[in-house]
């Protein structure tokens, strides 16, 4: 008798995970874009590069 | 015309000269004009630099190597207007791009730093004025 009764406890818990669904979501990895600091200051500099170029390309054209 | 129309229309006038001259004071500079002014100087910046009068700073302005240099009124101007147009150009950029007047500044030093020829004079960020082929990177 016991050991029928210990039978059907260890069948039903094996039984009721059985019955259960479990899901392990796995969601993408975000970077966060550091490629806009990078991208500002690259802007930044050209804009620099841009402006320095025409002071001297109009000083040239002053000196002809 | 009566005594009164001519005060009135007098007033009128000046009222209308100094409201112009206001205006024409407040408005901003373009990066055009700017760039005028400054090629106009170019030369005579350049000239000081080679002659060791006038070195650049890392923060994108220009400054006399020895401050007594700055008792010559036209070097004291030429600097001043040089700086104050590089800073009115930092501010521009700035506000075109979003971005701070300061990183503009920065920018500007590592370009003059970098063109900078070797007997030239630069300030880094500790004070101290070094000539360019002295310069540590």
């Amino acid at each position: 008798m016991k050991h029928w009764l210990l039978a059907g406890l260890a069948a039903a818990a094996l039984g009721v995970p059985a019955c259960t669904r479990h899901t392990v979501k796995l969601e993408p990895i975000e970077i966060k874009p550091i490629h806009i600091t990078m991208d500002i200051n690259i802007k930044v500099d050209r804009e620099v590069d841009a402006f320095f170029g025409e002071v001297e390309k109009k000083a040239a054209e002053k000196s002809k | 015309m009566s005594g009164r129309c001519l005060r009135a229309a007098l007033s009128v006038g000046l009222c209308a000269a100094i409201l112009g001259a206001v205006a024409t004071v407040a408005r901003a500079d373009t990066k055009e004009e700017i760039v005028d002014r400054m090629a106009k100087r170019l030369d005579t910046v350049k000239k000081h630099k080679a002659d060791g009068k006038i070195g650049e700073t890392f923060d994108g302005l220009v400054d006399a190597v020895k401050a007594e240099s700055l008792d010559d009124k036209a070097l004291k101007k030429l600097v001043d207007d040089e700086n104050a147009d590089r800073k009115k150009f930092y501010a521009l950029g700035a506000e075109k791009l979003g971005t701070t007047p300061e990183k503009f500044a920065l920018s500007a030093g590592k370009r003059t730093f970098r063109d900078a020829k070797p007997n030239e004079w630069l300030k880094p960020k500790d004070g101290k004025w070094v000539q360019k082929k002295d310069l540590k990177e």
